[in-house]
């Protein structure tokens, strides 16, 4: 049986052409119409809209880009603003619930109905330049998502334009600006946050104009589905204060587990399509542990520093 | 903890129907694996012999992810979803490829027999098939309600536990067909099929228990039964496999108060049932009596999207009021000045609740009952079934009434589940650290490894394949993203693609 599976591996494809990756890559990305420092850059779309989009993201890691447009929102995507101060809001995610439950290409609405799960759409041959290499793009074969994977670690330099272009299918034409962004230094990779007090965040300014924003994330609930999280956006100027009272009402809802963050620096690009929307971001992401003040993730007493036991349920010390 | 065990090790024997009123699983046996061998080729000596348990603590194999499943591929990597969404595969000695960007947030993941990759998308209510090597992409499922773990099978179908139905689908991934194979499940998390196929295992997130389907003719299955419970877990409180239709008892996961109903599977189970009757004629708003338990409540009738048309909400006009067209989390006061929370209830009802600040309503249910005897926390927020507890383990006076999972963590929150060669069935305690074997026969639980990780959700034997050995047992740390070697000294029970037509 072996063998078998060997043999059909042999005949799968392998080269990007052949596995609905780029047609076409120039060992040059092309230099762009358009001035970076001015170019207009419209963000993200809202959730209740965001009918898809594309992303170039690099990490420590590896560089990669994706995206879809598809014809619809699904329902439970669509988080709803629970609270907001300055920079920062919260983010609940709510459930909908469908009984009996949706059959298959479907998805459930939050009044209770069954609405057709949206389907990705076919844009036609989609390409990016601006990248250390340009890449054009097919959409697969089935699912019309559009993915590379083979870019340089980082794909991009700082302060370039890159833009996404649409030949147009089933939407007219698109284009999408973003910026190369410069890889995201925090001055400190760990956080701590406590009740009732700001916690101040840092990191390396880019040193040029900048078009860069600083999109930040925080959850300190990760059993089953997250109630809460906690988004900020940032203007790049090396610093920011997430306010105290989002972070105590983060905290409020609940302290289990591990929290994580994730910090980006991205520029974002929007579009309307219709009723809808599609963006495009190019960003340089990083992921932090968080320690909460007071919270000391336990198991059992073993876990705990002298003195205090663990509050089991709440996996926390005390 | 101890006085629990002792009143298991006490329990009578015989494996559980779902549905049926808790007690526990097989008499323990001895350590023969209860296989028969002969249906799998497999050297009974081996079976016999398995590692001495537990196993000695293990040293992780370094970092690669802390996605929630991972499964290994043909090139020898260890394929996973990393932080940023992405699914990678990282081979044993750290080389990382990026495989598919963009996949978002799993909890299950499996090679279906073309070397495709299957996987939960538990955020979006899904299951998908996409293949990195093509690039394909499909939604084959769509609509479940948190999807958690799955198995692929010999027909290449995939098994998929769904947590919040309390049920088992099958899925054609050809076609997208499924079908519902077993319902009434304790928050079914985890599934895996046995060395001969024709056992199917599923993992209770919130009963610390692992239930049986067998296949029957015509590709069907039989209902499920409880298997095994873990040393701490308690019995599935459900009384509707005798009970009469309309019979109170502790609704699917969070044991929340329901009725039972007959299934389209043939057997009845629990469900939670909303009064509609006593809004007939009535719009929402209007004064409505309705009962809980023995009580007789005084409501309003609302409307949510748990239910068609109104319903009589299960909590007192007072508190239900105050949140009428609230979200919940907004603040809100009862009659008498005190400030509280709209807060949902198990109807999904907002209603004005304030927090607790003692354990009065979990201690009350207990006092003078015996441990273990059943017990209901009549809270208006969510009136849930459970079983008096010593409360000392906790810090709390006297007996409580321990209601799983809400306070389950160390007890038996069953997250992974795997099957050896030989019929033995593990499964991950997900925050204690703890796996547990059990044989084929289902006799009392042998702890394999106590772990230092508060999250290890999944485990998965290796394909033999770039060092990843097919005698050890992987499992994930996704507290600091490592891999656990478990060198158990037995094969897994083999993967869908090493047989498949």
């Amino acid at each position: 049986m072996c063998s078998l599976l060997l043999l059909l591996l042999a005949a799968c494809p392998n080269t990007p052409e052949e596995s609905g990756q780029p047609t076409d890559t120039d060992t040059g990305g092309g230099i762009v119409d358009g001035d970076p420092t001015t170019i207009p850059l419209n963000g993200v779309c809202p959730l209740d809209t965001r009918w898809g989009g594309f992303k170039v993201e690099a990490n420590v890691d590896y560089s990669a880009i994706d995206g879809y447009i598809s014809n619809g929102v699904v329902p439970g995507n669509v988080m709803e603003e629970a609270g907001k101060e300055g920079d920062c809001r919260l983010m609940k995610r709510e459930n909908p619930y469908c009984n009996p439950v949706c059959e298959a290409g479907e998805t459930c609405d939050f009044d209770g109905t069954c609405l057709p799960y949206p389907e990705n759409q076919d844009l036609g041959t989609v390409t990016i330049e601006g990248l250390r290499n340009a890449v054009s793009m097919e959409p697969s074969e089935s699912g019309k998502k559009y993915f590379y994977t083979q870019l340089d670690p980082l794909a991009f330099d700082a302060g370039v334009l890159i833009q996404l272009k649409t030949e147009g299918e089933a939407y007219a034409p698109l284009t999408l600006n973003g910026v190369g962004v410069v890889p995201l230094v925090p001055t400190s990779t760990e956080w701590t946050i406590a009740e009732g007090q700001d916690l101040a965040v840092a990191w390396d300014a880019p040193t040029d104009a900048v078009r860069s924003e600083i999109f930040l994330t925080l959850n300190v609930d990760q059993h089953g589905l997250t109630p809460l999280n906690l988004e900020c956006v940032f203007e790049d100027d090396g610093a920011a204060t997430v306010p105290a009272s989002v972070i105590d009402a983060l905290l409020s809802a609940g302290v289990t587990g591990y929290p994580t963050g994730k910090v980006q620096r991205r520029t974002a690009d929007k579009v309307a399509l219709g009723a809808g929307c599609a963006d495009f971001i190019v960003d340089y992401s990083w992921a932090t542990t968080i320690t909460v003040s007071g919270h000391t993730p336990c198991k059992s007493d073993r876990d705990c520093p002298d003195g205090e036991t663990c509050d089991i349920p709440n996996e926390t010390c005390e | 903890m101890r006085g629990l065990l002792l009143v298991l090790v006490g329990c009578p024997s015989g494996t559980l129907e779902v549905g049926e009123t808790g007690e526990r699983g097989r008499d323990s046996g001895g350590v023969d694996s209860g296989t028969d061998t002969a249906d799998t080729g497999v050297d009974p000596s081996l079976c016999d012999s398995l590692t001495p348990l537990p196993l000695d603590r293990p040293r992780s194999l370094g970092t690669f992810t802390n996605g929630e499943d991972f499964t290994f591929n043909e090139d020898g990597q260890h394929v996973s979803v990393d932080a940023q969404g992405n699914l990678v595969g990282i081979t044993i000695d750290g080389t990382q490829q990026l495989l598919y960007p963009g996949l978002g947030t799993t909890a299950g993941i499996h090679m279906l027999p073309d070397g495709s990759v299957v996987y939960a998308d538990v955020l979006n209510n899904t299951v998908v098939n996409v293949d990195y090597r093509t690039g394909d992409f499909r939604i084959i499922a769509a609509g479940l309600s948190y999807p958690n773990g799955l198995d692929v099978g010999r027909d290449g179908m995939v098994y998929v536990a769904e947590t919040g139905r309390g049920g088992l689908r099958r899925i054609d991934p050809a076609t997208g067909e499924s079908e519902v194979i077993a319902l009434g499940l304790e928050a079914p998390n985890g599934v895996s099929f046995g060395p001969t196929w024709d056992d199917l295992y599923v993992g209770s997130f919130g009963g610390g228990a692992v239930y049986r389907l067998q296949r029957e003719a015509n590709d069907t299955w039989s209902r499920p039964e409880v298997f095994a419970l873990t040393p701490e877990a308690l019995a599935p409180v459900n009384a509707c496999a005798e009970a009469a239709l309309g019979t109170r008892c502790a609704a699917s996961y969070y044991g929340l108060e329901g009725e039972c109903v007959s299934s389209e599977l043939g057997y009845n189970v629990c469900e939670i049932v909303y009064d509609t009757p006593a809004c007939v004629g009535l719009a929402v708003g209007d004064s409505c009596v309705t009962e809980l338990g023995q009580q007789s409540i005084e409501s309003i009738c609302v409307e949510t999207s748990a239910v068609e048309g109104a319903f009589c909400a299960s909590a007192p006009a007072e508190l239900v009021e105050p949140c009428a067209g609230n979200e919940q989390g907004s603040p809100c006061r009862l009659d008498d000045g005190t400030l509280a929370t709209c807060t949902p209830t198990f109807e999904g009802v907002n209603i004005c609740y304030p927090q607790a600040t003692d354990y009065s309503e979990y201690t009350e249910p207990c006092v003078d009952q015996a441990l273990g005897a059943e017990c209901t926390v009549e809270s208006w927020t969510y009136p849930v079934h459970g079983v008096c507890q010593d409360g000392s383990t906790f810090g709390i006076p006297g007996n409580f009434c321990w209601t799983a999972p809400s306070l389950g963590g160390e007890f038996g929150m069953l997250d992974g589940l795997n099957v050896d060669v030989c019929g033995n069935v593990y499964a991950t305690a997900y925050i204690a650290g703890h796996v547990y074997r059990w044989s084929a026969a289902g006799t009392e639980p042998e702890l394999v490894v106590d772990v230092r990780s508060s999250w290890i959700p999944n485990l998965h034997w290796g394909n033999g394949v770039g060092g990843w050995e097919k005698n050890v047992l992987y499992m994930a740390d996704r507290q600091r993203g490592g891999v656990f070697p478990l060198d158990v000294g037995v094969e897994g029970h083999g993967e869908a693609y090493e047989v498949a037509p």
